[in-house]
């Protein structure tokens, strides 16, 4: 087990390198760089201060030495200063990460909720008019694109109906203080977060759903149900203990997926996420924040399988991760 | 309740059908261009969203051009984006899959490696980098549909090549193929009648669900702006329209149509997939 994980991180490590490297190399070879961008317009400024500007920013280097410098300051836990908001990425990343962790958050958690219950009920109820709407929901959530559920609920909830703000994460023109101040936000937060569950949802409703009926039909089940233990029964304490590994498996599934929903999202909804601060980094050539974040998304994806595979684990000793090739 | 797959199949095939029409031969039976801009009767205003009518069935959109028309030609662009994608795809994922699988160790190590980076990362970057390229090189038109056909299928193959490998590894222990090496009969041609027929199905079955998710990250581009420019049409940019929130208010028939057809046709491919697998674990 402890070799495996250590191999695993090892794998995860060299990976994570691999893919700095590409990143930063695609980013290099971009003919335009931030100076270029910024002063493109700006006819007061001679060749000399583009000159100057460009080596301030290090852009003069060669891609290999710049690329090495990087990784060196990121071993000291230092991933740089952003050209464009002339702050330490970490600050910038700092600043921008309440709103989308809030939101990928709360997302998971509104996405795996209804995705339980509704599976739950759907796998095993077969037949009934609410499972047959459960498989409808499922189907719209895979097939529609984030960006047209977030317009569709900003034009019915916010503009039709006014239940909810259409843009932004605070109310302006109000004072609110204390409590009042998380609450105003966590109402802006309402649709965002909606947009992202309902899209993310579908995939795990049929997950479970399938899971919930292959796991009705076995002897253990068939044996409770013989012995006289009611249906509701059956499906907390025969079911629902088996279904864990399973949800533990979609989380960490999931969460990539959420975070790129969220990104999407706040540019709908005009909220100044990390999603919406990389958008502008990347259209002007800010490399450090680029590979910053870049780096924190590649993470987690490396981050996430591994921990899937210990968590598969110690849900279910039975399982015998990495294939069967541990020894 | 259970339905004949191959009739489900049939049926969804054929809602396929008349949306890849809709795309493919609408554009040829228009009577307007992809461009065309529509003015006032007078001709000195141009007929900005104007609501649906005999002429312009789904009305125009905020620069004047027929909504209907750029809808079919949207279509035919996102279509022929996904199908070119899924096609890469499929070559690369089995031949990758497939030799990795059955040669095993070192290939095997340094596949899932590059498989292991290509995964890792993130979908959004290597896109915006894309657009970054097309734009300073001066791509347009043709090449940047190129240039995004080469990324998308760059970075989507590995999980079919997974798929391909994991199957592979399964029955190549199985007795047939076993045989088939005592035999005697070389390796490409124990891949070729031993293996891939053996995995056949399974590729076919992903192929409709992995156009339908093509569809959908690249509308996600063109939608946020960084996939085809302006002049070209695709459902994606054709919705970001919305974001504008005059026209998200007053003007329903202008962004609602590409939604509803992307969502529809998104929705279609992942059930006629779902049929083709059903129909595949029949056996």
């Amino acid at each position: 087990m402890i070799r495996y994980v250590a191999r695993r991180i090892l794998i995860g490590i060299f990976v994570l390198m691999m893919t700095s490297m590409i990143i930063y190399g695609l980013i290099r070879i971009m003919p335009s760089d931030f100076v270029q961008n910024t002063t493109a317009g700006n006819t007061r400024i001679t060749g000399e201060m583009k000159e100057q500007m460009i080596r301030s920013y290090g852009l003069d280097q060669p891609a290999l030495s710049g690329y090495l410098n990087w990784g060196l300051n990121l071993l000291h836990g230092d991933l740089g200063e952003s050209f464009l908001y002339k702050k330490p990425v970490t600050d910038v990343i700092r600043q921008g990460a309440p709103v989308t962790l809030f939101i990928g958050i709360a997302a998971l958690m509104v996405q795996m909720g209804a995705s339980v219950v509704l599976g739950l009920h759907a796998g095993f109820h077969r037949n009934r008019f609410s499972t047959r709407l459960t498989e409808l929901l499922s189907l719209v959530s895979i097939s529609v694109p984030v960006f047209f559920l977030g317009i569709l609920l900003q034009k019915i909830l916010a503009i039709d109906f006014g239940l909810f703000p259409l843009q932004g994460q605070i109310s302006l023109r109000q004072d609110y203080q204390g409590i009042m101040v998380f609450l105003d936000f966590a109402w802006h937060m309402v649709l965002p977060i909606l947009t992202v569950a309902i899209c993310s949802m579908g995939s795990s409703i049929k997950y479970i759903k399938a899971n919930v009926e292959k796991i009705s039909k076995a002897e253990y089940v068939l044996a409770a149900k013989a012995r006289g233990v009611s249906g509701k029964e059956v499906l907390w304490q025969e079911i629902l203990p088996n279904t864990r590994v399973m949800l533990v498996t979609i989380a960490f599934r999931e969460l990539p997926l959420l975070l790129t929903g969220t990104l999407i999202v706040e540019q709908i909804f005009g909220l100044n996420g990390i999603g919406a601060m990389a958008f502008k980094a990347l259209l002007m050539g800010d490399v450090p924040f680029i590979m910053g974040f870049a780096m924190i998304v590649a993470f987690l994806i490396v981050g996430f399988s591994i921990m899937e595979d210990i968590f598969y684990h110690l849900a279910d000793p039975r399982i015998r991760i990495g294939g069967g090739a541990v020894k | 309740m259970k339905v004949n797959p191959k009739k489900k199949i049939m049926g969804w095939g054929s809602i396929l059908l008349v949306i890849g029409l809709f795309c493919f031969i609408g554009p040829l039976l228009s009577p307007y261009g992809e461009y065309q801009i529509f003015y006032s009767m007078d001709g000195s205003l141009a007929m900005v969203k104007a609501p649906p009518s005999l002429i312009h069935w789904l009305g125009t959109d905020k620069n004047g051009q027929d909504i209907l028309t750029r809808l079919m030609y949207g279509g035919r662009l996102s279509l022929t984006v996904a199908l070119c994608v899924v096609t890469i795809q499929v070559v690369m994922g089995t031949t990758v899959g497939l030799l990795s699988g059955f040669l095993g160790k070192k290939v095997d190590m340094i596949v899932m490696r590059v498989v292991d980076v290509l995964n890792s990362m993130p979908d959004v970057i290597i896109i915006l980098i894309l657009s970054a390229l097309s734009a300073t090189y001066g791509f347009a038109g043709r090449e940047k549909v190129i240039l995004l056909i080469v990324f998308l299928s760059l970075f989507t193959w590995t999980s079919l090549a997974r798929m391909v490998r994991g199957q592979t590894l399964y029955l190549k222990e199985i007795e047939h193929v076993k045989v088939a090496e005592l035999c005697g009969i070389p390796v490409m041609g124990r891949l070729m009648h031993h293996i891939l027929p053996g995995i056949r199905r399974e590729i076919l079955a992903v192929i409709p669900v992995s156009i339908g998710g093509i569809i959908l990250i690249e509308a996600s581009i063109s939608f946020l702006g960084f996939g085809l420019p302006y002049p070209y049409s695709s459902w994606g940019n054709m919705l970001s329209a919305a974001m504008d929130l005059s026209v998200l208010k007053n003007n329903l028939y202008i962004w609602l149509p590409p939604g509803l057809l992307l969502m529809c046709t998104v929705g279609s491919f992942h059930l006629f997939g779902e049929a083709l697998k059903e129909w595949s674990e029949e056996r």
